[in-house]
């Protein structure tokens, strides 16, 4: 296990829509002006300081040889190749060069890699291959080592990908930050102290009426353990099942793309990215119908008012799979719905922070309909997490491994990753305690934007307000009643009376 | 169909002052285009002049316009009149005020004039050295077999 020593990794900032699409896979180097404070150097060392974090044993030693800046700076006298290689391009910086290249087609990509070794190296760039995979095989992909080899093997199959070995062209000199610390994200591993606090409340057996007072009334996450032990799922939910199970005529739902299951298994064991694609498919029970009956509602999240919707309601259940280090970084779920996830194998760390703390790092824009964050979730916990030591605004973390359930109130902030290879099934809903918070959310101007998982987003509301009446009658003026009623009585305090940041994303109440 | 900005949202004028000294005068929806000058704006309500110290007032000229005047029809045209060096120092620009519209454009302009052409083609466009040795470049070739059919004889 090699340990490296960081000052501080660059934060690289990726922008998310209030969808969950990602707008692209670029800097926006916000924290631009940092830059020349926060130079990497790396130094091998044997131990692991307490700076230091470990490298996947299985991690291929540098690709090509890429160093980081700082190392550059310690050698005086030396040259980088990355700036010579790219001529009169090299005033571009990293994330420039790679967006240009991102407008290629493969062949085009593969030609140049002949320019230079810096062409030869910025071109080999997998995000790339990533987003030209995922842009044009959206009905699925074999995974073949690498997003490149994924590409030609695909696109040019009676090449013989074997024929190349990438893997002892190195180069010499070659110094680039952001081409380093992506090679360094997709290759660290979760540090043991970020695993250590487990600081939500866990109850078991609890009733209905306990689990609506102490939590979902007041909005307090919790951690319900053996409420699923009767579920199928958890017996027979492994590979081989699974695979049997959906054959090879269903495909499940993979970022942009949907593929097989079995394809899905095969890009999994091989990957080591940054971001591992994670299927996320909201209509497995529909594709599979005995998906859904291997698990049930667990008793306390049974009042789904979204039902009233009948075929006509938004997307609201999901089976998700991913390898280790899959997961998503810091969002608050879509239309002011609570949720449940619920781990059937592996384990999940979560990191949550109430509605009007918005967690360290993460820039939501002023309507909430962008939310601005690092790359990667590991980048997260390297530069931020830190920070969440010592502060008043602690969040609440946990690992929630299979069997277990956890409870996420609406518009808490929250951070998923998987700490091994996971399936799960999580389900967004609305009871009556937050019934009229996602009234209030769907009636907004913006709507149009906001709301995710229907395709008939503007008169949401109107239906859903309708539907309602008529299923129970009087409802929403007896909930609006209650609610003028403890205004008056209470002031309502923030979970920790702080202050809202300028721009914050407030959940009105 | 050109599209002018709205004038009617905001009246109230701002200075950008380029790197060497020239002033433009603009509307104040026009500089927000630019997410830095938003952000200056943001922290500094008074101000009235803003220092671009990354820009030639040349280049700020042409960013302006392209702010004022941008749609599909625009965009197609408007990268055909500018040479490598100037594409280059516009996208720098681009990037510096954050104006995502403008840098995407300036990228796929960038991206169009390389595109299937051979690396020789490529090296003499940006002045590079080759830097691979004789026998990693016919590794190359042998590694990219499948790119090198169909390219531009220049």
């Amino acid at each position: 296990m090699r340990s490296l020593i960081m000052k501080n990794l660059l934060s690289r900032i990726k922008t998310r829509r209030k969808n969950n699409k990602f707008i692209r896979n670029r800097n926006k180097n916000i924290l631009k002006h940092k830059k020349n404070q926060n130079r990497i150097s790396v130094i091998e060392e044997e131990e692991d300081t307490e700076e230091g974090f470990s490298i996947k044993s299985s991690a291929p030693s540098q690709t090509h040889g890429v160093q980081p800046l700082g190392n550059l700076y310690l050698n005086p006298g030396s040259i980088n190749s990355r700036d010579t290689g790219l001529g009169n391009l090299h005033t571009l910086t990293d994330e420039l060069v790679l967006d240009i290249l991102g407008f290629l087609d493969g062949t085009s990509l593969g030609v140049l890699a002949s320019v230079s070794k810096s062409f030869y190296v910025f071109t080999n760039h997998e995000p790339i291959w990533r987003n030209l995979v995922l842009d044009n095989l959206i009905d699925g992909f074999q995974y073949n080592g690498s997003w490149k080899s994924t590409f030609v093997s695909a696109y040019y199959p009676s090449f013989d990908i074997s024929s190349s070995d990438r893997r002892s062209f190195k180069v010499r000199d070659f110094y680039s930050d952001y081409l380093f610390q992506s090679w360094l994200c997709a290759n660290l591993e979760m540090k043991p102290e970020w695993l250590e606090r487990d600081n939500i409340v866990r109850k078991r057996g609890i009733s209905v009426e306990e689990f609506v007072a102490s939590f979902e009334e007041v909005n307090k996450p919790v951690l319900l353990e053996g409420c699923i032990d009767n579920w199928d799922a958890l017996r027979n939910w492994d590979r081989d099942y699974l695979v049997k199970l959906c054959g090879d005529d269903v495909k499940f739902a993979v970022g942009p793309v949907e593929m097989k299951l079995r394809d899905y298994y095969r890009y999994s064991d091989q990957v080591r990215e940054e971001r591992p694609l994670y299927l996320f498919d909201p209509k497995f029970a529909e594709k599979v119908p005995k998906l859904g009956l291997d698990y049930e509602v667990p008793v306390y999240f049974r009042e789904d008012l979204f039902d009233v919707l009948g075929n006509e309601r938004p997307d609201y259940r999901w089976i998700i799979m991913g390898p280790a280090g899959s997961g998503s970084s810091f969002h608050v779920d879509p239309n002011s719905t609570s949720a449940w996830n619920a781990v059937i194998k592996g384990s999940k760390k979560w990191i949550l922070f109430p509605p009007d703390v918005i967690p360290p790092g993460v820039h939501p824009s002023p309507d909430g309909a962008e939310v601005a964050s690092p790359v990667s979730i590991i980048e997260w916990f390297m530069n931020f997490y830190g920070a969440t030591k010592n502060w008043k605004k602690r969040p609440i973390e946990c690992i929630c491994k299979a069997g277990e359930v956890i409870f996420v109130p609406n518009g808490w902030w929250h951070l998923v990753i998987n700490l091994e290879e996971s399936i799960a099934i999580t389900q967004n809903y609305v009871s009556r305690r937050n019934l009229l918070n996602v009234l209030d959310f769907l009636k907004r101007p913006n709507a149009s934007t906001l709301v995710s998982g229907t395709k008939d987003r503007v008169n949401l509301h109107d239906k859903f307000k309708n539907a309602i009446e008529a299923s129970f009658p009087g409802a929403i003026d007896e909930l609006t009643q209650k609610e003028e009623e403890k205004k008056i009585q209470q002031r309502k305090l923030s979970f920790w009376d702080s202050v809202a940041d300028v721009g914050a994303f407030k959940f009105s109440f | 169909m050109a599209e002018e900005k709205s004038q009617a949202s905001s009246s109230k004028m701002l200075t950008l002052k380029a790197s060497d000294g020239v002033l433009f005068e603009v509307e104040l929806n026009i500089a927000k285009e630019m997410k830095t000058v938003q952000a200056y704006i943001d922290d500094c309500e008074d101000i009235e002049t803003i220092p671009i110290p990354n820009v030639l007032g040349k280049h700020l000229a042409i960013v302006i316009e392209y702010i004022k005047k941008t749609n599909e029809e625009y965009d197609a045209e408007f990268e055909k009149q500018w040479n490598m060096d100037d594409l280059q120092l516009l996208l720098l620009a681009a990037n510096y005020l954050n104006i995502s519209g403008l840098q995407e454009c300036l990228c796929k302009a960038i991206a169009k004039r390389i595109e299937n052409k051979s690396p020789e083609y490529v090296r003499k466009v940006f002045n590079i050295e080759n830097d691979h040795s004789p026998e990693e470049e016919a590794k190359l070739r042998k590694e990219y077999k499948w790119a090198f059919e169909g390219v531009d004889k220049d």
